[in-house]
């Protein structure tokens, strides 16, 4: 390749305009390369603290791999999985984390949702009995961010106005008004939820854009197993979940996930032995699979 | 210095912010089945939001955000509509449960971490968004010197011996 009256640069140049001719074109995409990788896990330790501290321990974290330096390591790969891993690594460097922080604090300022669940749990006024670590403490705790506070965060002050909080709970024992008031006003929207009825179940089933019936479908497919079920089918599917939530205990639509696992359990099983073929699910097989249990009491207890 | 290209992103967020609450509550019933009314809520808790934006920042000070409490037997959605709500308007979303808390004092999660895990959140968020991804033209000039640049010194050693 190299022909004596050629100096060393030239020809080194002339190589590098041919292989980037190539690297356009595609055709080094299959070749091999070894390059540098950086390491990013690098062994990471958790600081036990109490709060206030967590910051110090995030930071400390930060610091880590700086003291240590960048540990790279090599790695083979082709060349158009380098070609993207080096793209990455170089937008990595270009991000501007100043106008990312910004961004990231303004939007969670002006549109984050807090989801407080199980908010029921901590309402009930003074604890009176046993040593329970003051529930309306943490009300109290949760009122100021709730009202609007600033917090303090590794990335800046965060200001809490305006963040949208939802609480949800079920309210069995407590209700809404055992919360301390100053933290009631400050949910002024209440929306109760209905349980689900039958008709729901069956709606469940089927109409969502995921919904277990697409779910279990899709799955055996991979099996190359064509999985129907009729709709009477459906039906007695949520005609047992229901059952089965009235006489044990009220789970709601994830019932309906521990009782479709069982009725496919066999079929889940055999699978692989029924390749091609397709399988009906009709209401007998329902029944079939989940009579004895549901008879049962103190086993769909366990099982469902 | 950062490169910064028109993203598309944005465009799609400003679709996002003329939803209305109709079609918020059309949306959700893609994933949620029934309960109407607390969808209805949320989708005007989250109008609400996206009108006080339009306000005048004095008037916009003074407004404070709808909160809403939903009551409810466990497994009947009230999680799933928050968490598709929060998807649908790509905003930053975190979900706690309030029992988890402890008092400041005591050993347990305080209450502001809360804010401080939302705020990762929606650093990730950003970061992921943001694409610095060249575009075919860039991909064509300096990005492929770049990338030639560190990958000439790596194709060497495994090139086939001059025949």
């Amino acid at each position: 390749m190299i022909d004596g009256s050629t100096s060393l640069t030239e020809s080194s140049s002339r190589t590098r305009e041919k292989l980037r001719q190539q690297l356009r074109e595609g055709k080094l995409d299959d070749r091999t390369v070894e390059i540098d990788v950086r390491e990013r896990n690098f062994p990471s330790f958790e600081i036990l603290t109490n709060q206030g501290a967590e910051e110090m321990d995030v930071n400390i974290k930060d610091m880590l791999p700086n003291i240590f330096g960048q540990r790279t390591k090599k790695r083979k790969m082709k060349v158009n999985e380098a070609f993207e891993y080096l793209i990455q690594e170089e937008e990595q460097r270009l991000i501007d984390m100043d106008q990312v922080t910004r961004m990231a604090i303004d939007r969670v300022e002006n549109s984050g949702i807090v989801f407080l669940d199980e908010i029921d749990k901590i309402a009930g006024r003074e604890g009176g009995h046993g040593p329970d670590v003051s529930r309306e403490g943490v009300q109290r705790d949760i009122l100021p961010i709730v009202e609007g506070t600033t917090v303090n965060t590794r990335y800046g002050m965060v200001r809490t106005d305006h963040i949208l909080f939802i609480a949800a709970g079920a309210f069995h024992v407590s209700k809404p008004s055992d919360l301390i008031p100053e933290l009631q006003g400050r949910f002024p929207i209440r929306v109760e939820l209905q349980s689900l009825t039958m008709e729901d179940f069956v709606r469940i089933l089927t109409e969502p854009k995921s919904s277990l019936v697409k779910q279990y479908t899709a799955l055996l497919e991979t099996e190359g197993v064509k999985l129907e079920f009729t709709p009477e089918a459906l039906d007695e599917i949520a005609h047992f979940a229901f059952r089965v939530n009235e006489s044990t205990e009220n789970i709601g639509a994830r019932r309906l996930h521990t009782i479709m696992e069982r009725v496919l359990d066999e079929l889940s099983f055999d699978a692989p032995e029924k390749k091609g073929q397709s399988v009906t699910i009709d209401a007998d097989y329902v029944r079939k699979m989940l009579t004895d249990i549901v008879k049962d009491q103190d086993l769909s207890r366990y099982i469902l | 210095m950062a490169i910064y290209l028109p993203s598309s992103a944005e465009e799609e967020q400003l679709a996002l912010d003329e939803l209305t609450p109709r079609e918020i509550v059309v949306e959700l019933d893609k994933h949620v089945i029934g309960q109407k009314n607390a969808k209805r809520a949320v989708a005007i808790a989250l109008r609400n939001r996206m009108r006080r934006q339009k306000l005048s920042p004095e008037l916009a000070e003074e407004i404070i955000p709808k909160n809403i409490i939903m009551i409810g037997p466990t497994g009947v959605g009230k999680t799933e509509i928050a968490r598709r709500l929060a998807k649908l308007t790509n905003s930053p979303f975190l979900k706690v449960e309030a029992s988890k808390f402890t008092e400041v004092g005591y050993v347990g999660r305080d209450v502001e971490s809360m804010i401080r895990d939302l705020v990762e959140i929606a650093i990730d968020m950003v970061r992921e968004e943001k694409p610095i991804r060249p575009n075919s033209t860039q991909k064509n000039g300096c990005w492929i010197f770049y990338c030639l640049h560190h990958l000439r010194c790596a194709l060497r050693p495994v090139r086939p011996p001059a025949a």
